[in-house]
């Protein structure tokens, strides 16, 4: 009883080291002074309404949300490609394509940016949205690859055989029997990538930090130069956009199965 | 030439030969078994024969055309699975009438035929429903009706009923059965139930190591086996070597009945329903009982004479059950005895 | 007999798309970064071509040691205490209801996605004078003359344990939720004392998993940079702020990019350390 109790106790300490500060944020978020402070004395939606309508705000809301979009749809293809010529056929070929599409995760962001950059430099796109674009898209590759391959590993081969032998080339197996059974997984590795593209601050400010300003970008410098009460409204607005699209995909996949849980049998 | 033809077809993952030697003409309309152990190679044939695996060598030919680098979209076969793989995300008419949609028929038509298949397996009422939210005997169904929807010119199936309790798979065989006779079509069933397909089959090919061990109507099969694995393997059988002297065949050194016009050494296959428990020592062999259990109507006993063991039943209530240990003696009823071929 | 035609697999071309995509995008860029340490300066330009070693000589030099040296401090120390914090997470975790692991797996997924910055930030006013902790303790009168807790090392840590701690916990729990509890009832059942328990049987079933997780959080810190620079003082930076810097601020891409390739080399021999270790001690143990 006493050990359950600690444990609880615990669990309940971490979750409050991790939910604090943006409570925290919240709340000054909501206070209508001009000065950053906690708690606030009235609440009011101020700060939300400046961020949504200041120009500035808007052009990094724009670049980060375009730039997530299309990464994700990058990433996404890729990691499909790779998932589904491993699950196809069990090769050399295949196996090095999927260890390769691992490997971003486990290089140091900095070397990444810094690679990317001089790349980019030297392509002639440096500065460009579309370079920040194309290495998001391909350096999130990771996660969906994992997440996309789980989903196939669940897939019965004798489903495409099925397809196959009713008469299904292997495209019109592909497009009608695969992609529909994989689709959830593919959702999810889609929504994953666009918020991990637009939460990230170290590649974009290394490849077009200074002409594309996206919102990490926008609050780090402005982190710098003394902050507002618009920084915690942008924010926490940003912690919002990333839960609710993570709570919206909860209830197409289970995370939970997906990320490798499995439920005690008996449940309390 | 119409129907299925097999000429010499082998075929061996890397190194290791799967099929040896395939040899078999099955005519338009049959239903073959094909029978085996695990691991004998009869689901790699039917897999061939849907073009999943390639040939090392050899040709396989349906309706007078070889099937030969014909990938499996375009050779029209209905297959079944062992896991059924119905497709999760359609539900039970769209998986019916999956096929046909492949092959571009119009809506109305698509689902006039899928219809008509869903009356011929018993579904109707079924049509929206999610696979998933079907029982077992049901989900066959739908399996069937999705190979057959094709009118496919060869139906195959790959021990589909093996996960079904014992009363279901009895239903379905017979329905499976009447249904392949309404139609016609030619069928090839795998299956390692030697009672699966004694029910279903016209023809059965017992299968062992890649290779075909015999071909024969299922009374074939069980009452001339052309060799001992047959024999043995395809219900239960007492494989006597013997020696005949004088008219009189000898097991174990000892007189066992009358001989027939077999030579002086021969190996005889007896099943356990002709032989029968004596006290008279002099009518047959002496032995000992070393297992006994009761199968409904009958009785099976294992008899121990000297290493070897013998099989015999006799109908439950003809006699006590013996006990395990006793000393019983065994009489042979060689007018049903089986010569096997050398 | 009729000659046999086997059906080509032509579905390898398939995985050229993604090869062909990482090759050019990913494996490239750090061959060129690779590339570009040996090259000149240029202040006009970004680089000149050419075959220079000057930029890793500059290394050689106590600045650029204990810099690194605090780098593998900082990352050590972040990467242990996040692994230690995070298996116990998961171990209490993966016991709970379905319904609570749904609300951890969505809160750290949350985290794993939320942007550094972000989480900087929210930091940042939590040790800020005006709304956080300080504010707190003057309130409750335990504090008389309060200030902002950062910049420091400690805020800086905090940093790290909230950045890491979603990669920890999500690694580790596929294998912790996994475990065969049947192991742990039947040591239980053969005396083991539960503290003993969790030393003797539950920690060694995952001290691989354990393992990779800690080369994981390690590595990524060692590549933090914003954490750092908003939460820590100059006393407190990295060797990613020091590339930052070298390259961006002072447009000085071969320093930098050397820089990335000694971090990236030493990062690379002590995984490969610590996967040998723990080899070595996997096989004195069987």
């Amino acid at each position: 009883m006493i050990r359950a109790l600690l444990r609880s106790i615990f669990l309940w300490a971490i979750a409050a080291f991790l939910l604090i500060p943006f409570a925290i944020v919240a709340g000054v978020s909501l206070n209508p002074a001009r000065q950053i402070a906690f708690p606030p004395k009235s609440v009011s939606g101020a700060w939300f309404v400046e961020m949504v309508t200041d120009r500035g705000w808007q052009v990094a809301i724009w670049n980060s949300f375009s730039i997530a979009f299309i990464a994700a749809m990058l990433a996404t293809s890729v990691a499909l490609l790779a998932a589904y010529a491993l699950w196809r056929r069990d090769t050399w070929l295949s196996r090095s394509v999927f260890a390769l599409g691992l490997a971003p995760y486990m290089v140091p962001p900095i070397i990444l940016a810094l690679g990317a950059s001089v790349f980019w430099a030297e392509v002639g796109l440096y500065g460009s949205r579309w370079a920040t674009t194309i290495s998001h898209g391909v350096l999130f590759v990771t996660l969906p690859l994992v997440i996309i391959s789980r989903g196939f590993s669940v897939l019965n081969r004798e489903i495409v055989d099925a397809s196959n032998i009713s008469g299904a080339s292997p495209t019109q197996t592909f497009t009608r029997v695969i992609l529909p059974i994989i689709a959830p997984y593919v959702v999810t590795s889609f929504a994953i990538v666009a918020i991990i593209s637009v939460n990230e601050y170290l590649i974009s400010s290394f490849i077009s930090g200074f002409t594309v300003e996206t919102l990490p970008i926008k609050i780090f410098n402005n982190v710098r130069y003394g902050y507002t009460p618009v920084l915690a409204a942008a924010a926490i607005g940003f912690a919002a956009v990333t839960v609710g699209v993570l709570v919206l995909v909860s209830f197409f996949t289970d995370l939970v199965e997906l990320f490798g849980g499995s439920a005690p049998e008996d449940l309390r | 030439m119409r129907g299925l033809i097999l000429k010499d077809v082998a075929k061996s993952f890397g190194t290791v030969p799967v099929l040896q030697n395939i040899n078999l003409s099955i005519q338009t309309g049959a239903f073959v078994c094909l029978l085996g152990a695990s691991g004998c190679g009869k689901t790699t044939l039917l897999r061939t024969i849907a073009g999943f695996e390639d040939l090392a060598a050899g040709d396989i030919r349906l309706d007078g055309q070889s099937l030969n680098g014909v990938p499996p979209y375009q050779r029209n076969i209905g297959m079944v699975f062992q896991s059924l793989a119905l497709f999760p995300h359609l539900n039970v008419i769209d998986n019916i009438a999956y096929g046909l949609s492949i092959r571009g028929m119009g809506r109305a038509q698509r689902s006039a035929r899928a219809q008509e298949l869903i009356a011929l397996v018993d579904l109707t009422g079924m049509e929206r429903r999610r696979v998933s939210a079907l029982s077992g005997g049901q989900k066959q169904r739908v399996a069937i009706a999705r190979a057959l929807a094709i009118e496919p010119s060869l139906f195959l199936m790959d021990e589909p009923f093996s996960a079904l309790d014992a009363g279901l798979r009895e239903r379905l065989q017979k329905q499976i059965k009447q249904l392949q006779r309404r139609l016609g079509v030619t069928t090839v069933f795998v299956t390692h139930d030697q009672q699966e397909a004694m029910t279903l089959a016209d023809q059965i090919v017992v299968m062992r190591g890649g290779t075909i061990e015999q071909v024969g109507s299922p009374s074939d099969i069980y009452h001339r086996p052309q060799s001992r694995y047959v024999a043995e393997f395809v219900g239960q059988n007492n494989i006597l070597d013997i020696t005949v002297k004088d008219g009189t065949a000898y097991w174990q050194q000892q007189p066992i009945g009358p001989a027939k016009a077999w030579p002086a050494q021969t190996t005889l296959a007896l099943r356990p329903e002709h032989l029968r428990q004596t006290t008279n020592p002099s009518d047959g062999v002496s032995g000992r009982v070393s297992f006994v259990r009761q199968l409904g109507s009958v009785i099976e006993t294992q008899v121990e004479v000297g290493a070897l063991t013998l099989i015999q039943t006799q109908l439950a209530n003809t006699a006590p059950l013996p006990d395990v240990g006793e000393p019983v003696g065994l009489a042979f009823d060689l007018t049903h005895a089986w010569e096997l071929p050398a | 007999m009729s000659a046999v035609t086997a059906t080509k697999d032509r579905g390898w071309i398939i995985a050229l798309i993604p090869l062909g995509t990482l090759v050019l995008f990913f494996v490239a860029p750090m061959a060129y970064m690779a590339a570009v340490s040996v090259f000149k300066n240029d202040p006009a330009a970004f680089f000149k071509p050419a075959f220079v070693l000057d930029n890793y000589a500059k290394f050689f030099a106590p600045f650029y040691y204990s810099i690194s040296l605090r780098s593998f401090v900082q990352a050590g120390l972040g990467a242990g205490i996040v692994t230690l914090l995070g298996f116990f997470t998961v171990l209490f975790v993966s016991d709970q209801s379905r319904w609570l692991q749904r609300f951890w797996v969505i809160l750290l997924l949350s985290l794993l996605c939320l942007s550094e910055v972000v989480i900087a930030f929210a930091l940042l006013i939590l040790f800020s004078q005006s709304s956080g902790i300080p504010k707190l303790l003057a309130w409750l009168t335990l504090w008389d003359n309060p200030r902002s807790l950062y910049p420091s090392f400690g805020a800086m840590m905090a940093g790290y344990v909230m950045l890491g701690f979603s990669i920890a916990t999500l690694m580790l729990f596929p294998q912790v939720s996994r475990r065969d509890r049947a192991i742990e009832e039947a040591a239980q059942g053969l005396g083991t004392a539960p503290a003993l328990l969790f030393l003797r049987v539950t920690l060694p079933m995952f001290r691989t998993a354990l393992l990779a997780a800690f080369i994981t959080l390690f590595v990524y810190f060692l590549g933090v940079f914003v954490m750092p620079t908003m939460l820590g003082g100059p006393q407190n930076w990295n060797m990613t702020v020091i590339i930052q810097d070298r390259a961006v601020e002072r447009f000085n891409m071969p320093l930098g990019a050397a820089l990335a390739m000694i971090m990236l080399a030493l990062t690379a021999v002590l995984a490969a350390l610590l996967l040998w270790l723990n080899r070595q001690q996997r096989a004195e143990d069987a």
